[in-house]
């Protein structure tokens, strides 16, 4: 099994955009690690993207973390993205928690992750939330 | 419009659910003990109460509710049947009956039976109230789980904030329930904290789910047994699994769930907007709006499919189309032929071959078309069964009757048509027939007397039989009856089938009495009238002290039949094969033997002969060898001298029309290969005519 880890990069000079990278079980065991890579994240950049392609599993936990950056980000006026949309791991836990449908609505005009993680707009790209 | 349509969908639907309901009572009276009849009377009934509520017959779905409950408390076995709550039970079918004429021709039902059913049915129950008030019709009718029907829950799992720390993991709770049947999760992400807030190991998120199983609720809260502590379940059914078609609007099932006050939702139905969109402007929760939509797909997607299973298992078409089937398919065989017989004088082998598949194709066509129209006869055995039981009880007799051949088929039309006769023959042997019990027991016979009613395949015919162990017939007294009303010369020499014969003349009677039941003296000679109709004979057989048995011979279908196509004069003529015994020669010899009497010999036996050519007055030379024919009616034999025969052949039946409706001794004509006309002759009727002219 793939042990969790957490990497973050800057892709523009200005560090504006990060990018925040889960490999392994996205999950309770992971989930405080995960929480405190997303918040060093969000308080450093506008806009941050969660590539998600090399993770194995994503349980109950490692979706409210997901969603619970999704709604600080807009709420700060931020931007969060996605990447590895296309994981298979992913999908499957989007809709066996039913986070796949129009999810919490507070996406505003962007939408929502999780509608677009598990349906045909999910492509190999960012997907935004 | 559209609601008259399903209102006389539901209708059509009772009545035949009334249909079944009296024969699982009738049987349920026999077998107070068979779960299974219990369950089939509940059912019928619960449907009957569903549905009725749902097109507005709220008079039939609340006294409908009445007996349901009863039957309930049957099917735990809280109550056991009796022949008083089939009785009235019995009762309640035609008061429900009623009420659907009722609301078909305006017509006013007797409130009173209605009350009164309804005091006897609480009275039989124990004055079981201690549990019906209160209890709503959905609970009642799901309280139970031995129902096998599918019925789709309403499931709010609100796990609380901690549910990780007791090792339950709600996603697999949700996937148990996945297990259980069709099944759609929501989740209401609403309580979802800001990240730099959120408790990592803490559950935000409650879900909404709609789930269609046949396991019952017991099944849906085993899944939740070891997580009772730790999660919030409320389950509510939304759908029991009866009604069909759309469901409920989105604002009511906001509304029911208590997401939004009913006066919000009649301010946003005055306006134009889409109301999911407003409900969120009401301040509803937009994953609430969500969940919301997915029930109502998902129940109206249960509802078609149950629907689109329903019709695959049958379909329902007007009589009367299936007629216009049968006529065309009755043509297409006459065209058939004649493309046959002109593909052989083409002597083209290719031409050949197609007719040959033609042929063969229009026999399966009028095979399968002709199948659709048989039903077996049994609904109308199930019927008798209550006539017997009704009459038996109005003239103090114990009767009981048996049926045979129950999924014996015979065509639609021709079991519509049989009813009324097969009453009558059921009466007479009821009013007639049996006797008192008291009668019985001095005569060394049980006191129970029996009837039976069978009905069996004998060829391309059925025979349908009713046979009681009555007093039988008396012929000494049909005899006399027979002379004193002139229908016999008093010194007749008369067989004993001849005198049973008389019963048939018109306006023959032997009842001393005329009860509400029999005796008015009409009746068999119609009933001999009905089947001959349908082509079909009748026939008596009793004996005095043991019983009457009367058989009726029917064909399959009237419409197209097997018969003998005989040539005589140049034409040609068609005998119903049904009744061809045999073809024997008949050269000039052996007419010039008979002297003038119309009697041949043949293997020893004298039978009767009528010369068709002399008897229709054809013209023409009589061939030197000529052919009879030889028909079997009423266990008598008679010959047909014939020119010769041709062969079998399908006849299509044609009636002749108005114009030719008194001419005797012709039932019909059909259209042949070459376009030519045959008539079909009507044998009994040229019998009966040479009888009559000899007498």
């Amino acid at each position: 099994m793939t042990e969790f880890a957490t990497t973050q990069a800057s892709r523009d000079a200005a560090a504006q955009e990060r990018v925040v990278t889960f490999v392994g079980p996205l999950a309770i065991v992971n989930g405080a690690a995960a929480k405190e890579a997303l918040v060093e994240a969000l308080d450093a950049a506008a806009e941050v993207t969660v590539d998600l392609a090399g993770v194995t599993e994503l349980d109950l936990i490692g979706l409210q973390v997901l969603c619970s950056l999704h709604r600080s980000a807009r709420d700060a006026g931020k931007r969060a993205l996605i990447a590895g949309g296309d994981n298979g791991a992913v999908r499957q836990a989007v809709e066996a928690a039913g986070f796949h449908r129009n999810g919490c609505g507070r996406g505003g005009e962007l939408g929502c992750l999780w509608e677009m993680v598990s349906g045909a707009a999910a492509g190999p790209g960012e997907l935004r939330w | 419009m559209v609601m008259d349509v399903h209102v006389q969908a539901y209708r059509e639907e009772a009545y035949e659910y009334l249909a079944e309901l009296e024969s699982s009572l009738l049987e349920l009276e026999d077998h107070p003990e068979d779960a299974d009849l219990i369950g089939r009377v509940f059912r019928v009934m619960h449907t009957i109460k569903g549905s009725g509520a749902m097109f507005g017959f709220d008079d039939i779905a609340g006294f409908t509710h009445e007996v349901e409950t009863v039957f309930d408390q049957v099917r735990n076995g809280q109550m056991a049947v009796s022949s008083q709550l089939v009785t009235l039970t019995l009762a309640a079918r035609d008061q429900i009956k009623a009420m659907l004429a009722a609301s078909e021709h305006g017509t006013p039902v007797d409130a009173a039976e209605s009350v009164r059913i309804v005091a006897g049915l609480r009275e039989l129950s124990g004055k079981g109230d201690r549990d019906a008030p209160g209890v709503t019709a959905a609970a009642a009718a799901h309280g139970g789980e031995t129902e096998p029907v599918a019925v789709t829950y309403r499931i709010l799992v609100t796990p609380v904030a901690e549910i990780f720390a007791s090792g339950t993991n709600p996603l697999a709770l949700l996937n148990e329930l996945r297990e259980l049947g069709p099944c759609q999760a929501v989740a209401q992400l609403g309580r979802v904290p800001a990240i730099d807030e959120i408790d990592p190991e803490h559950c935000y998120v409650a879900w909404h789910v709609v789930l269609t199983t046949d396991r019952g609720i017991e099944a849906i809260r085993d899944v939740f047994v070891f997580a009772e502590d730790v999660c919030e379940l409320k389950i509510e059914v939304i759908d029991d699994g009866s009604a069909s078609g759309g469901y409920k609007k989105l604002g009511e099932i906001l509304v029911e769930k208590g997401e939004l006050a009913p006066d919000a939702l009649a301010e946003i139905l005055a306006s134009q907007k889409r109301i999911g969109t407003l409900a969120i402007e009401k301040g509803v929760h937009p994953e609430a709006v969500t969940a919301a939509l997915v029930e109502q797909q998902h129940v109206k997607q249960q509802r078609e499919e149950r629907q689109k299973q329903e019709s695959a298992a049958s379909i329902r078409v007007p009589a009367d189309k299936l007629d216009l089937l049968v006529n065309l398919v009755g043509e297409m065989v006459t065209v058939q032929a004649r493309f046959t017989q002109t593909a052989v004088e083409r002597r083209d082998p290719k031409f050949k071959a197609i007719a040959e598949e033609v042929e063969r194709l229009t026999g399966e066509l009028r095979d399968i078309a002709l199948n659709i129209r048989m039903l077996p006869i049994g609904s109308t055995f199930s019927k008798f069964k209550r006539l017997v039981r009704d009459l038996s009880a109005e003239l103090g007799k114990e009767i009981e009757m048996t049926t045979a051949g129950a999924d014996t088929e015979l065509d639609k039309t021709v079991i519509e048509k049989l009813n009324d006769p097969l009453v009558h023959l059921l009466r007479n042997s009821i009013d007639h027939g049996i006797e008192l019990p008291e009668v019985r027991a001095a005569g060394g016979k049980p006191r129970q007397g029996t009837v039976h009613l069978a009905a069996q395949h004998a060829g391309d015919s059925v025979i349908l039989s009713i046979k009681d162990d009555g007093a039988g017939l008396d012929r000494e007294a049909i005899r006399a009856k027979a002379v004193e009303r002139g229908l016999i010369p008093a010194n007749a020499e008369l067989s004993e089938k001849e005198i049973f014969g008389q019963i048939f003349a018109p306006g023959f009677s032997t009842a001393k009495q005329v009860t509400s039941v029999s005796g008015r003296g009409v009746g068999m000679d119609v009933v001999k009238r009905s089947i001959e109709a349908l082509r079909g004979s009748i026939e008596i057989d009793s004996r005095r002290g043991e019983g009457t048995l009367i058989s009726i011979r029917i064909p399959l279908t009237p419409a197209i039949i097997e018969s003998l196509m005989v040539m005589i004069g140049g034409n040609r003529y068609l005998l119903p094969l049904s009744l061809v015994d045999q073809c024997v020669l008949f050269p000039k010899e052996d007419r010039e033997r008979c002297h003038g009497r119309d009697m041949v010999n043949v293997r020893g036996r004298m039978i009767p002969f009528i010369p068709i050519r002399e008897r229709f007055g054809l013209a023409g030379k009589r061939p030197d060898i000529e052919q009879i024919v030889i028909v079997e009616m009423d266990g008598m034999q008679v010959g047909l001298v014939v020119d010769y025969v041709i062969g079998e052949h399908q006849t299509v039946i044609k009636s002749l029309g108005p114009a030719y409706k008194d001419v005797r001794g012709v039932s019909g004509a059909t259209i042949l290969g070459d376009g030519a006309v045959a008539l079909i002759l009507d044998l009994p009727q040229i019998v009966q005519s040479v009888e009559n002219e000899a007498a």
